[in-house]
């Protein structure tokens, strides 16, 4: 009886001690959707960014140490797919369902700018609207600069394009649907 | 002057049926109450939960309408910026400017459609809107006016126009949703607080009232039984003495308005004392009950019986007469004679009772008094009787207070002689001792008797200082006598010792102190004692007979025959003499002296004839074969100077033994 009762306690400690150790565990964050990067970076903070060819596609200025054009780094839209490439999907606040982007993380370009010491990032759009972002969202993560939807191609203006502010879900500084900025002109480093 | 009828004795029985109904009328207004604020903390909790819904509902109505608000007035401000853009156009030509502000203009509609519920109004005209803007061929507008463009420069002025006045007619319906939504709610908010305050209100003085009345009612209680604490014998549950007096009171207050009497009753347990003494208090408790509950039985149901304290009982007869005071007196007596089981035991007690009617009296107490005293007398008159107050009893009380306040006096005065009575020894018709008898002088005149003072002193505690200073003074003329008085050397005295001298003080160490004192021998000191005293038994007067004793003293049975006779009580005690009760010699029966001497001498025992008054007497007793004589014959009780007088002359001439030889 108490044999049979303390092989069953040891099985029992022998399971657990398997599904403790269990590396399936960790989670996936391909499975909802989330991020996915679907191309390494080809340029590196620190190499030299080419100029602009045409109208750029954002601009960066500030305190920034990498410049194209006097003192601002100015990115088109190769260059800009020369960083790492993510894809996004999350719930779009404006339009209230899920939508799936393609982008750049913010931190990646900041990076590539040679931002170093920021207090906070303002972005602004075309229509002169201005969001911005402190210091411990941008250590958070989570925020990219959409280029194209999830499908690679170019985000009409009609739909927020050329470039938007995306949030990864669930992500604390995404919750006001006013940060979800579109339509970008610039980012200014502070 | 009363009505007629008149109000009957306040006994507090006509007041019972009330409280009965007062609680049922309690019990239901506390039901009320109860149910009162049950519902009212239910209405607090319903208001509170609708005006909660409803407040948080209003509180999302109002936010969407402020987020319709907002989103309408950017796209009216896009709409507007986007005219600025064409009038622009037309002068300059930035035509990706104006294609960034339609863009804008699109997202912007959409984002206002979307704030919309699906298929409502507002969401149907924003799409519509947001299509034409987006429909409308942009590109195909040239800078400069007055072409076949020119056309479509004012379509697209006039499009935006309109896209503008639709917006702004959203934005006006609305903002006016949102101020109304927010008055409402601001007024359903301050409504459900006029309502809560009231409902609040109310259970507080529900509960006020509530938490009121319990602490009266609880008051109340305390205050009953206090008052019946205070008024009522804690063992029993009888009324006490406070009690009864307060109803003795009443009684004859009443009694003589109306002319009418009243009658109290006052029993006292006889050998109450020795049950407590013997079983415990335990069980003299359970004898106090059973007798509680027998008068109980007893009384009629406008009498009160209460116990006084101790083993005392009253019962108090509004309107009742003497005749009917004894009845109830017989019928407890007869109650309490049956036999009381206890701790395994049958019991029986008896009770000696006292009965006095109002008659003249002025107080409560006083009745009270009266019963007391009958049911002293009764006590004294041997228990288990029953006696109706008479004037005399009150008369001797009286006698017997101012005989022990005069006693006190006479003793602090030295008013308390020694008188010495002769005995003589028939053999050779010698004077061997001398009977010391205390005598009060109350003055030069009046000499009392020990048979009038000596109970008196005996009640008071007075006989034990009176006791003691008979015995020193006796020894100290004895002393006197055997050294002065020729052919007295070898003469006795005897005193005579009172039971309660003897178990209440050291009688022994003072015999041994006088005795050291006067330098006699023990044996010339006999102590008398009487046989009553021997009946009582107790531990401590045979301990204090066996230490008088191993001084050497000698004891003697005093009116041997005049009581309970007890053979074993001479066997049991240390005797050394008999002293024959003068009873013997007035019945002038020969053989029973005989007898009673016969025994005495076949115990060892020296018998002596008290009493002896007349030559017939002597004769008897010398016949009977005593041994020795006391009387009148021979010599009354006398002063010390006659006593020593009359032993002079004993020794000296041979009258006496004339007189003797005579008889």
């Amino acid at each position: 009886m108490t044999v049979r009762l303390l092989a069953g306690l040891a099985l029992a400690a022998l399971l657990a001690g398997c599904g403790g150790g269990d590396p399936a565990a960790a989670p996936d964050r391909t499975a909802d959707g989330a991020a996915v990067v679907l191309r390494a970076a080809t340029l590196h903070p620190g190499e030299p960014v080419p100029a602009p060819v045409g109208t750029p596609l954002i601009t960066v200025t500030g305190k920034v140490g990498a410049a194209t054009q006097g003192g601002t780094l100015a990115l088109d839209r190769r260059t800009l797919a020369r960083l790492t490439q993510v894809r996004l999907t999350t719930y779009e606040p404006w339009v209230k369902r899920d939508l799936s982007f393609r982008g750049v993380w913010l931190t990646d370009l900041l990076a590539l700018a040679g931002a170093t010491g920021v207090t906070e990032v303002r972005v602004s759009a075309l229509d002169d609207y201005e969001v911005g972002f402190d210091a411990a969202e941008l250590r958070a993560g989570g925020i990219l600069l959409a280029t194209s939807d999830g499908d690679g191609a170019d985000i009409p203006i009609d739909d927020g394009g050329p470039t938007r502010i995306v949030f990864q879900r669930g992500l604390k500084a995404g919750v006001n649907a006013d940060q979800w900025i579109w339509s970008l002109r610039s980012i200014e480093v502070r | 002057m009363t009505a007629a009828g008149g109000p009957r004795p306040a006994t507090g029985r006509s007041a019972r049926p009330a409280p009965v109904r007062r609680r049922r009328w309690r019990r239901a207004a506390d039901t009320v109450l109860v149910i009162a604020v049950v519902a009212a903390t239910v209405g607090i909790l319903l208001v509170a939960l609708t005006t909660g819904t409803l407040l948080g509902r209003m509180t999302t109505e109002v936010a969407v309408a402020q987020q319709r608000a907002t989103t309408l007035a950017t796209s009216q401000r896009t709409a507007l910026q986007l005219q600025q853009q064409v009038a622009a156009y037309q002068t300059g030509g930035n035509s990706s400017a104006l294609e960034i502000q339609r863009g804008l203009l699109v997202r912007q509609l959409e984002v206002a459609r979307v704030r919309f519920d699906p298929g409502s109004p507002p969401e149907r005209d924003l799409a519509e809107l947001r299509t034409a803007v987006a429909a409308f061929p942009w590109h195909r507008l040239q800078p400069g006016s007055g072409t076949e463009d020119g056309v479509l420069t004012v379509s697209a002025v006039a499009l935006v126009s309109y896209v503008d006045l639709r917006v702004r007619a959203l934005y006006g319906a609305e903002e006016s949703y949102f101020y109304q939504a927010t008055v409402d709610s601001l007024q359903a908010k301050k409504q459900s607080q006029y309502a809560l305050a009231g409902l609040v209100l109310l259970v507080v003085l529900l509960v006020c009232g509530w938490v009121a009345m319990f602490v009266r009612r609880t008051r109340a209680r305390t205050d009953a039984r206090l008052r019946h604490q205070a008024t009522h014998d804690a063992l029993t549950g009888l009324p006490n003495r406070t009690l009864v007096t307060s109803r003795l009171t009443e009684t004859v207050a009443h009694a003589r308005r109306t002319g009418g009497t009243a009658t109290a009753v006052l029993v006292d347990l006889d050998g109450f004392k020795s049950v407590n003494d013997s079983l415990g208090h335990q069980c003299g408790d359970d004898v106090l009950l059973r007798v509680a509950e027998r008068l109980r039985g007893c009384v009629r149901d406008r009498d009160t019986a209460a116990r006084l304290g101790g083993d005392e009982f009253a019962v108090v007869l509004p309107g009742g007469t003497a005749e009917q005071g004894l009845a109830v007196a017989h019928r407890l007596l007869d109650a309490l004679r049956g036999p009381i089981s206890v701790a395994g035991q049958e019991i029986r007690i008896g009770a000696s009772v006292g009965v006095a009617e109002l008659s003249g009296h002025t107080t409560a107490e006083e009745l009270l008094a009266d019963a007391d005293m009958a049911m002293y007398a009764s006590k004294h008159s041997g228990k288990g009787r029953v006696l109706l107050f008479e004037p005399a009893m009150r008369d001797r009380a009286l006698e017997r207070g101012r005989l022990s306040r005069l006693l006190a006096a006479a003793v602090g005065r030295d008013q308390i002689e020694v008188h010495y009575q002769p005995i003589v020894r028939l053999a050779d018709r010698r004077v061997t001792g001398m009977e010391a008898l205390a005598r009060w002088r109350v003055s030069d005149e009046e000499v009392v008797g020990p048979q009038v003072f000596i109970p008196v002193a005996e009640e008071t505690g007075l006989i034990c200082e009176i006791g003691g200073s008979v015995l020193r003074q006796s020894c100290r003329t004895l002393r006197d006598w055997r050294s002065r008085v020729p052919g007295a050397a070898d003469l006795g005295v005897t005193v005579n010792v009172s039971g309660w001298q003897l178990t209440a003080t050291d009688y022994s160490l003072l015999v041994a102190d006088v005795l050291a004192e006067t330098g006699l021998p023990p044996d010339a000191l006999t102590l008398e004692i009487t046989e009553s005293m021997l009946l009582e038994d107790s531990d401590t007067l045979t301990a204090e007979l066996a230490r008088l004793r191993a001084l050497g003293v000698r004891l003697a049975m005093d009116d041997f025959g005049a009581g309970y006779s007890s053979l074993s009580s001479l066997l049991r005690f240390p005797i050394d003499m008999l002293k024959i009760d003068r009873m013997f010699l007035d019945v002038g029966s020969s053989s029973l002296v005989r007898a009673v001497a016969e025994l005495g001498h076949s115990l060892g025992l020296t018998v002596i004839a008290e009493g002896v008054e007349t030559a017939e007497q002597l004769a008897l007793v010398r016949s009977a074969g005593c041994d020795a004589v006391q009387g009148y014959l021979v010599s009354r009780p006398l002063p010390a100077a006659d006593a020593r007088l009359f032993l002079a002359w004993a020794a000296s001439g041979d009258e006496i033994a004339t007189l003797m030889a005579a008889v």
